[in-house]
C-alpha cells in the first residue's frame, strides 16, 4: 500500500503524543485483558475436567454431609456403571494457611480407570497402588512449592486430629484442575478409626447418552434413606462450585467494561487532538487533489495501527504477567489465570475497534470539511 | 552608566543557534537612548530590531557585551530575578496584542498589578484609570473576541501602563491594524510619551511611524545603521558606532 | 505572586470537550477505586465486625478455621469452670459450643449455595450479645426450629418469618429473625446444637467453643491454661485476632482492587498528560506574554499543575458520585476459606471518600507535572514567536 508511508511517518511525527497514547492503551487493555480473563477460568476448568461420563454422588444437604461408603456396593450394580471411587475431603495445611491447596482421599484400586485423562503414566498408577502413602500432585502445586516426585510431605490435619506424611509418586497433568492432591483413602480411613463414611463417590458410566438414566438410578436408589443422595454430572458438581464466585465474576467483567469506556475516552480525546492540529494539512492535501476518502482512511489506517499497537503491548504483557505470578493464597482455584487465545483475539479487536471509533468522528469532518474554510486556517 | 539614559548598550552581540546554523542577529552594538524619548527602530526583515527590543525588555539575554535600562545592569541577571524586574520596569506591547482570552478586559489590564503588593481595592483604582486614559472604560468587562482589534491593542497598551514601568517597549503596534486604528494607537503612544513622560521604545516597519516619534534608529543586518531625527525631531545625543 | 486561578477555569472551560474526555476518563477510575474499595470495606466489615471484643474462640490445635476443627464433649466439660470465663447472675457460664456445617439452600431464582447453619445452644446469645432477635423468638430446644440470620432474607427461599426452611435431611421452621450489626452471622442460620449434629451424623462433638471473658480476666492466662491443661489441649484466640485471620480473603481482594485501580489510572494518567501537552502548546503565546509581563517561571509551572490537579479532583469528585449508588447494595460472597457463602453489603465510609479525592490528586499531579515544566522551560522570545 502506497500510503503505508505517510501513516507512519505522521505517526512519528508527535513521538511523545504518539507514545503517551500507545501507553495509554497499552496499559488499560493490559488490565482489561487480565479482568476479563478471570471468569474464564470457570470455562477453562470446566472445559478441562467436564468429562462426558462421570458423575459426582454427595449426600443431597451439601458436602458437609457424608454418605457411607458402602453405598459402594449398590452403586456397581447399577446397568452402565464401569467404575465407582469413592473420595473424601482431607482439607490438611501445608505449611501456613495461606499455602491451601485442597487434598482429598480417594480409593486407589481404579483410579487409573476414572481419571485416564490425568496424564499419569501406568508406572505411577501402580506405585500409587502399591505404596500406602503414595499421592498424586497438581502441577501448579509441585511448581508453587518446588515439590520432585518421590519428595515426602506431611499435611496438618484440620478436620481431622491427625497429620499425614505422604510421598510424591506422580504429577497430575493433563486436563485435571491444576493444584490439588490425592492420596489414599484407605490411609485416611486406618488414621481416622474406620469411620465408613466418604463425602463424594465418583462414578464412572460406560457412555455419556447413559449418565441421565445411571444419576436417575443412584438417587432413586437411596431416597428415603438416612443419607439421601445428589448426583450430577461432573460438569454440573464443577459448575456448582464455581458458582459461588459469581459476584467476583461478575465485578471482574464490570470492571472490564468500565476500563474500555475510560480508554474510549482518552483516545477519543487524543485522537480529536491530533486531527485538529493537522487541518491545515489535511486541506493542502485535498487542494492538491487527495479525494475526502483517501484521507479519512489514511487518518482511519493511522488511528487503528495506534490502537493495535496499544493491544499488542497490552494483552501481551498481560498474558505474560499472568503465566509468570499466581495469586498467592486462599484463592482456591484462581492461583493461576491463564489467558485463553480468545481473549487475546478479542483485547486485540477491542483495540482496533477503539483506533477506528476514537478517530472517525474528528477524522470525517476534517476529510470532508469546506478546503477553503480549512486552508485559511493554514496560515 | 549615567542615569539619563534610558537604555545603554555597549558592545552587544546575540548569537542564537537554528539547528546547525548559527545567526548573528545582533553584532556589536553600543547605542545610547536618553530618558523620556518616543523612538523607533526600524529596519528590513532580519536585522535584529526585535532582538535589540528582546534585549531591551529582558525576556532574552546577550551573548555579549553589557545592557543596562533605566540605570539598572540587567546583562547578569537570572531569570526570577529579571521577571520581577520586568514587572517593575517594562510595559510590553506586542503586534498581536497578546491578551489572554480567557480574560475579560478589565482582568487582563489587571494581570501586571498581580505581581505587586497592591490591595484588590487600589488594583480596582488602577485598572479603571488606565482603561479611562486608553478610552476604553466602558469595555472593562468585554473579553478580547468581543473587541476590534483597535480596541485590543489600546487595552494592551493599557495593560502595559498599569503599573507605571520605566520604559514602554513595543513590538510592532500597528503591524496588524488598518490605517485608522494605526493612527490612533501612534497618537495614544505620543500622549503616554507626553503627558505621563514615559520613554518608549517602538519596533516598527510603518513609515507613518516616523512621523511620532522623536528618533529613528535603524538597523541592518544585526548592525546599527544610522540614526535620525523623527518627524518631532531632537537630535540624537550620544555617537553612534557602527 | 500567583496568576490568577480563575485563568486556569476558564481555560479548562474553553477546551470543553477535551475536558471533558480526559475528566471522564479520571472520573471512571476514581468510581473504580470507590466501587472495590467499597467492596473490601463491606466484607472486611462483614468479617471482621463479627467478633466480640471480651469473647476468646477454642479450637482443636493445628486448627485454622472452625470449618475444619473438632472438639470432644469432656473437653469443654473440663473448660467450662475455669475462672476467667465469665457468668451469669443466675450461675450459668458464658460458654457457648458451637458447631457451624455447611448446607446446601436454594436460592431464590435458582441454584444453590453453601450457607453456614450453627449448631448452638441458647447461652449464644449470652456469648455473642451482638446477634438480637429482631423478629419472632429463638428456637426451643430439641425441635427443629431456626432463627434465620437477616442478610439471608431476600436471597434465599424459604427464608421469611414462619416459612419452612428445607437443608440437611430436614424441614425446619424459621420462627425468628436475628440481625447482627453486620457480621457474618447475619449469613448463618442457627439451630439447636443437638437437632444439627443428628441432621449431618457428626455424632457427639462441637466444632469449637466460644467463651466470654470475666471482667478484667487475662485473656493470655485463660488462653495457656487451655493449651496447657492436658484434659483441655486446645488452641484459643481472641474472637479479634480470629476474625482478623479470617478476613485474609478481603484483605488479597483490596491488593488486587489497588492493583486495577493504579493500573488504570496509569492509563488515565498518560491521558492526562497527553491532554496537558496540547494545553502547553496550544497556549504558548499565553504563557510567553505572562512571562514576559513578569511572571516567575515557578509561578507558570504552579500554573499548569493546579489546572491539571482542579480538573482531576473536580472528576474525581464527579467519579464518586457516580459510584455513589453502590452503597449499601447487599451482595453474596463466596468465601474460599469457609467454604461457604457471606452476606455482606458494599460500604462506601468517609476514608473511601478522602483516599479517592487524594487518589484523584495524585492522578493531577503526576499526569500535569512533566507539561508544566515544559511550559515553565519555555525560552520566552521563542513562545512569543510562534503565533
Amino acid at each position: 500500500m502506497k500510503y503505508t508511508a505517510l501513516v507512519l511517518k505522521n505517526i512519528v511525527r508527535s513521538k511523545r503524543r504518539t507514545i503517551l497514547t500507545v501507553l495509554s492503551i497499552a496499559v488499560s487493555l493490559f488490565i482489561f485483558s487480565a479482568l476479563v480473563s478471570v471468569p474464564t477460568v470457570a470455562d477453562q476448568i470446566l472445559g478441562n475436567t467436564a468429562s462426558g461420563t462421570r458423575i459426582a454422588t454427595h449426600n443431597k444437604a451439601g458436602l458437609a454431609y457424608s454418605i457411607p461408603v458402602a453405598y459402594k456396593q449398590r452403586i456397581v450394580a447399577i446397568p452402565h456403571v464401569e467404575v465407582v471411587v469413592p473420595e473424601s475431603w482431607f482439607g490438611g495445611v501445608y505449611h501456613e494457611v495461606s499455602d491451601q491447596f485442597p487434598n482429598l482421599a480417594a480409593d486407589p484400586e481404579q483410579v487409573d480407570l476414572m481419571w485416564p485423562d490425568w496424564g499419569i503414566s501406568k508406572e505411577q498408577f501402580e506405585q500409587f497402588k502399591k505404596i500406602r502413602t503414595a499421592c498424586l500432585v497438581g502441577g501448579d502445586t509441585m511448581k508453587r512449592f518446588h515439590l520432585h516426585l518421590g519428595q515426602q510431605i506431611q499435611l496438618r490435619g484440620t478436620l481431622y486430629p491427625f497429620n499425614v506424611t505422604l510421598n510424591i509418586v506422580g504429577m497430575i497433568g493433563g486436563k485435571a484442575p491444576p493444584n490439588f492432591l490425592l492420596f489414599r483413602r484407605d490411609y485416611l480411613e486406618e488414621a481416622a478409626g474406620r469411620p465408613g463414611i466418604v463425602d463424594n463417590i465418583w462414578v464412572k458410566v460406560d457412555k455419556p447418552e447413559n449418565v441421565p438414566q445411571v444419576i436417575a438410578a443412584i438417587d432413586e436408589g437411596f431416597a428415603n434413606s438416612s443419607a439421601e443422595t445428589l448426583s450430577e454430572s461432573e460438569a454440573a458438581f464443577i459448575g456448582n462450585f464455581l458458582d459461588q464466585y459469581r459476584t467476583f465474576f461478575r465485578m471482574a467483567e464490570l470492571l472490564g467494561f468500565i476500563v474500555v469506556l475510560m480508554i474510549g475516552l482518552v483516545a477519543a480525546n487524543t485522537a480529536a487532538m491530533s486531527i485538529r492540529e493537522r487541518r491545515g494539512e489535511i486541506a493542502v492535501m485535498r487542494s492538491i487533489g487527495f479525494p475526502a476518502r483517501t484521507i479519512l482512511s489514511l487518518l482511519l489506517a493511522e488511528s487503528i495501527l495506534i490502537g493495535l499497537v496499544g493491544g499488542i503491548l497490552g494483552c501481551g504483557s498481560a498474558y505474560i504477567v499472568l503465566r509468570a505470578f499466581s495469586i498467592g493464597g486462599a484463592a482456591g482455584p484462581f492461583n493461576t489465570i491463564h489467558m485463553p487465545p480468545m481473549i487475546l483475539a478479542e483485547t486485540l479487536v477491542v483495540a482496533a475497534l477503539i483506533g477506528l471509533f476514537s478517530a472517525i468522528v474528528p477524522a470525517s469532518s476534517a476529510a470532508r470539511r469546506n478546503i477553503v474554510d480549512a486552508l485559511r486556517t493554514v496560515a | 552608566m549615567e542615569e539619563k539614559y534610558a537604555i545603554d548598550f555597549e558592545h552587544v552581540t546575540r548569537i542564537y543557534k537554528r539547528d546547525e546554523f548559527e545567526v548573528r542577529a545582533l553584532d556589536d552594538v553600543t547605542v545610547q537612548i536618553p530618558v523620556g524619548r518616543f523612538v523607533a527602530i526600524m529596519g528590513p526583515s532580519g536585522s535584529g530590531k526585535t532582538t535589540m527590543l528582546n534585549l531591551i525588555a529582558g525576556i532574552d539575554h546577550a551573548t555579549a557585551g553589557r545592557v543596562a535600562v533605566g540605570g539598572e545592569e540587567i546583562t547578569g541577571m537570572k531569570e526570577r530575578e529579571l521577571a520581577g524586574w520586568r514587572a517593575r520596569h517594562i510595559g510590553l506591547v506586542f503586534q498581536f496584542y497578546n491578551l489572554i482570552p480567557v480574560l475579560t478586559a478589565f482582568e487582563n489590564v489587571e494581570l501586571p498589578l498581580l505581581l505587586t503588593h497592591l490591595s484588590k481595592a487600589e488594583r480596582r483604582e488602577h485598572v479603571e484609570t488606565a482603561l479611562r486614559v486608553v478610552g476604553l472604560a466602558d469595555r472593562m468587562d468585554h473579553y478580547p473576541r468581543q473587541l476590534s482589534g483597535g480596541q485590543e491593542q489600546r487595552v494592551a497598551i493599557a495593560r502595559a501602563i498599569v503599573a507605571d514601568p520605566t520604559i514602554i517597549v513595543a513590538d510592532e503596534p500597528t503591524g496588524d491594524l488598518d490605517a485608522k486604528s494605526a493612527e490612533e494607537i501612534l497618537s495614544l503612544l505620543v500622549d503616554m510619551n507626553r503627558q505621563f513622560q514615559k520613554t518608549i521604545v517602538m519596533v516598527t516597519h510603518d513609515p507613518r511611524a516616523e512621523r511620532y516619534v522623536d528618533t529613528v534608529y535603524r538597523l541592518d543586518k544585526g548592525v546599527l545603521a544610522g540614526v535620525e531625527p523623527g518627524k518631532r525631531g531632537a537630535a540624537p545625543e550620544a555617537a553612534a558606532h557602527a | 505572586m500567583a496568576i490568577p486561578l480563575k485563568y486556569n477555569v476558564r481555560s479548562l472551560l474553553v477546551r470543553r470537550v477535551s475536558t471533558a474526555m480526559t475528566g471522564g476518563g479520571i472520573a471512571l477510575v476514581v468510581a473504580v477505586f470507590v466501587i472495590v474499595m467499597a467492596l473490601v470495606a463491606g466484607l472486611n466489615s462483614a468479617i471482621s465486625d463479627t467478633g466480640d471484643p471480651d469473647n476468646v474462640i477454642v479450637l482443636r490445635k493445628g486448627a485454622t478455621t472452625e470449618t475444619y476443627s473438632a472438639i470432644q464433649l469432656d473437653q469443654f466439660d473440663a473448660m467450662k469452670f475455669l475462672p476467667q470465663i465469665r457468668r451469669e447472675p443466675d450461675g450459668e457460664v458464658d460458654a457457648s459450643p458451637e458447631l457451624p456445617v455447611q448446607a446446601l439452600m436454594e436460592r431464590t431464582g435458582g441454584g444453590r449455595d453453601n450457607i453456614v447453619v450453627r449448631g448452638v445452644l441458647p447461652i449464644a446469645l449470652k456469648v455473642h450479645p451482638k446477634v438480637k432477635i429482631v423478629e419472632g423468638r429463638m428456637f426451643n430446644p430439641s425441635v427443629n426450629e431456626v432463627i434465620v440470620g437477616k442478610g439471608l432474607m431476600g436471597h434465599y427461599e424459604n427464608t421469611a418469618l414462619g416459612s419452612t426452611l428445607r437443608f440437611g435431611r430436614g424441614n425446619w421452621k424459621v420462627v425468628g429473625i436475628m440481625a447482627a450489626e453486620g457480621g457474618s452471622f447475619e449469613s448463618e442460620v442457627w439451630g439447636d446444637i443437638h437437632n444439627v449434629q443428628d441432621d449431618a451424623q457428626r455424632g457427639a462433638y462441637y466444632a469449637d467453643v466460644r467463651l466470654k471473658l470475666a471482667p478484667g480476666a487475662d485473656a493470655d492466662a485463660l488462653i495457656r491454661r487451655l493449651a496447657d491443661d492436658p484434659r483441655i489441649n486446645l488452641q484459643a484466640e481472641t474472637e479479634a485476632d480470629y476474625y482478623k485471620d479470617q478476613a485474609v480473603v478481603a484483605n488479597q481482594m483490596r491488593v488486587l482492587g489497588m492493583i486495577v485501580a493504579v493500573i488504570m489510572a496509569v492509563g488515565a494518567i498518560f491521558g492526562a498528560m497527553n491532554t496537558m501537552y496540547a494545553a502547553v502548546s496550544s497556549r504558548t503565546t499565553e504563557i510567553g506574554t505572562l512571562r514576559a509581563l513578569g511572571f516567575a517561571p515557578i509561578a507558570v509551572m504552579t500554573s499548569f499543575l493546579l489546572e491539571s490537579l482542579v480538573l482531576a479532583v473536580t472528576a474525581g469528585a464527579i467519579g464518586i458520585v457516580l459510584a455513589m449508588p453502590i452503597n449499601g447494595l447487599t451482595s453474596t460472597f463466596g468465601n474460599f476459606i469457609t467454604f461457604s457463602t457471606l452476606a455482606f453489603s458494599f460500604r462506601v465510609t468517609f476514608a473511601i471518600v478522602i483516599e479517592a479525592l487524594i487518589f484523584a490528586a495524585v492522578m493531577g499531579m503526576v499526569g500535569g507535572w512533566l507539561p508544566a515544566r515544559q511550559a515553565m522551560k519555555m525560552s520566552i522570545v521563542d513562545a512569543l514567536r510562534s503565533i
